[in-house]
């Protein structure tokens, strides 16, 4: 038996629902210890492990669903996705879109667990230099709608079908209620990186406008333009305007490598 | 390779104190003052591929400690191929940080890419002997450096072993030139655990190989100890660190901590204690006849 059977054999018999029933053809027994317990050592230390470390990152996820829910959910999800990463930081990358996919769970489930990977990957995310706003604010207006910003790639935007935001506050605020259930509604909702913290925010139809627009690389005049002929009271202009300049100032914009200059210049606020 | 050439070793891996394992929820006690610790060691796996805080953390630290990589996901003795993206990670964050040097573990951490997130143990036969020193030597290659490996706590052993690990361990080193990260609790778990001698396993360890130490608490389990990184030192490894002093002599040494994570005051208590071990100077020893390790 060469130590590559060991090995695929040790692999197997941890992830394995049940652990095998001949540990002692592999592993020593002793007096104190036999093979079997041995192997348990490993086979619990492996489900306390991956599962400790999706309940830090899904931590309002299990507020709601409960540890046995939680526990069993995590367990089928880690068969199906079982770690091929050196870090454990993206072990849930795939976990929202399987509980999309399993029947019968309600449609929330899915939704808070895409609502808590999106802070994981605001969190871990590499930026490059936001725009210095300084020397925006020197531009002519023709030149600036020129200009192409877009959101840091820790800056991002996610549409879910259920308020989220709220509950997760509560979460974070140690008050989530027993049995708290998130309401339908579509909800947008930021996500970006102050000094290295994750906060998010639930914005309003046109602030959510201009940050897809952003995301497009076009512009701005070609992204801001749009929205604000679409904002019908000069108080939602305020409001969307004040959104961008909080974007910009609070650097979650920066300058793309590849950005062009728009064949035809808009005008900001034209 | 022999033992003179393992001086590299010393010279790459200087006595850099006592430091303590870098841990979030001590960030703040390092960023805001200077704690008297004389260098830091980062597990590695939480920095790599993030732009997040903890790797801003790291690089403001970098500037004031000195920092050493301690890796969990190597898997030196894997039968899947080597990670070369994980190298390639591994490599740009020593350079970035100027990491004095880096660290992982002799096990294989999963199968068939698939990866379980612990240091499991080698089967230790003369075959995984050979696959362990040809992988030691193609990461050094592409890292430019030697690597310490540090010998691993365990709970299982194999009807296919042949090699004692301390044995392992010594032709790995000598063959590879790599050093070693003699970890002073783990040994004494696994000697529990397996019903071994320790000092032996120190004895059998060649001291011009060893350029850091590990120490860290245990906890007792039914029939066996877990290496849970829980708690202060206890007097049985206290007592093998003395003795693993007196044969292998002074090395950077680090305290780890990782369950129920105390404050730093607490840590820095566990420091001096190491650091009380060190053995005395001969005149020191002679006026103060009691301090003679």
């Amino acid at each position: 038996m060469s130590f590559s059977d060991v090995q695929a054999w040790m692999h197997a018999a941890i992830i394995a629902k049940e652990a095998p029933d001949n540990a002692d053809r592999f592993i020593r027994s002793t007096s104190e210890v036999c093979a079997h317990r041995r192997l348990n050592v490993y086979r619990d230390m492996y489900r306390v492990r991956m599962s400790e470390s999706l309940q830090m990152d899904y931590g309002l996820l299990y507020g709601v669903v409960g540890s046995e829910e939680f526990e069993k959910l995590a367990e089928c999800y880690l068969e199906a996705y079982p770690s091929t990463s050196y870090t454990l930081n993206d072990l849930g990358r795939n976990f929202a879109s399987f509980l999309a996919a399993q029947p019968g769970l309600p449609p929330y489930v899915p939704e808070i667990a895409r609502f808590e990977y999106a802070l994981v990957r605001s969190f871990d995310a590499f930026d490059p230099k936001p725009a210095d706003w300084s020397e925006l604010g020197t531009l002519s207006e023709d030149l600036l709608s020129e200009r192409t910003l877009c959101p840091l790639p820790s800056f991002l935007g996610e549409e879910f079908s259920y308020q989220l935001g709220a509950l997760y506050d509560a979460h974070l605020d140690g008050d989530l209620p027993p049995g708290a259930l998130p309401e339908k509604g579509k909800e947008t909702v930021l996500f970006f990186r102050v000094n290295f913290r994750v906060h998010h925010k639930v914005v309003d139809s046109l602030s959510w406008q201009l940050y897809r627009n952003l995301r497009k690389t076009i512009c701005l005049g070609a992204a801001l333009d749009p929205v604000l002929a679409a904002a019908d009271t000069e108080t939602a202009q305020a409001t969307l305007l004040d959104s961008f300049q909080q974007w910009v100032t609070g650097s979650l914009l920066y300058v793309p490598e590849s950005s062009k200059r728009c064949q035809a210049p808009f005008r900001l606020g034209s | 390779m022999d033992l003179d050439a393992l001086q590299s070793v010393k010279k790459q891996c200087p006595n850099l104190g006592f430091g303590v394992g870098l841990r979030t929820v001590h960030y703040s006690d390092f960023l805001g003052g200077h704690p008297e610790v004389d260098w830091l060691e980062a597990i590695t796996e939480n920095y790599l591929g993030t732009g997040g805080r903890p790797r801003q953390v790291l690089r403001q630290l970098a500037a004031r400690y000195p920092i050493v990589l301690h890796g969990v996901s190597l898997s030196i003795g894997g039968s899947s191929p080597l990670d070369r993206d994980y190298l390639t990670l591994l490599r740009d964050l020593a350079q970035e940080v100027q990491a004095c040097w880096i660290s992982d573990h002799l096990c294989w951490t999963g199968y068939a890419h698939h990866n379980l997130h612990d240091l499991l143990p080698m089967p230790l036969t003369e075959a995984s002997l050979a696959h362990v020193i040809r992988r030691v030597d193609e990461v050094q290659n592409f890292l430019g450096r030697a690597i310490l490996l540090e010998n691993p706590s365990s709970y299982a052993s194999f009807t296919v072993d042949c090699i004692a690990e301390a044995q392992f361990l010594r032709e790995v080193a000598l063959s590879s030139g790599c050093g070693l990260l003699l970890d002073v609790n783990n040994v004494y778990v696994s000697s529990i655990n397996h019903g071994l001698d320790a000092k032996a396993y120190i004895d059998t360890i060649p001291r011009e190989a060893v350029g850091q130490y590990h120490l860290a608490g245990h906890s007792k389990r039914d029939g066996y100890l877990l290496d849970s990184h829980i708690g202060p030192v206890p007097e049985p490894v206290w007592e093998l660190f003395r003795y693993t002093l007196s044969k292998v002599g002074p090395r950077s040494t680090l305290l780890e901590w990782d369950e129920e994570i105390p404050d730093l005051d607490v840590l820095l208590r566990e420091t001096a204690t190491a650091k009380a071990m060190l053995p005395r100077t001969p005149l020191r020893q002679a006026i103060v006849p009691e301090l003679r390790v």
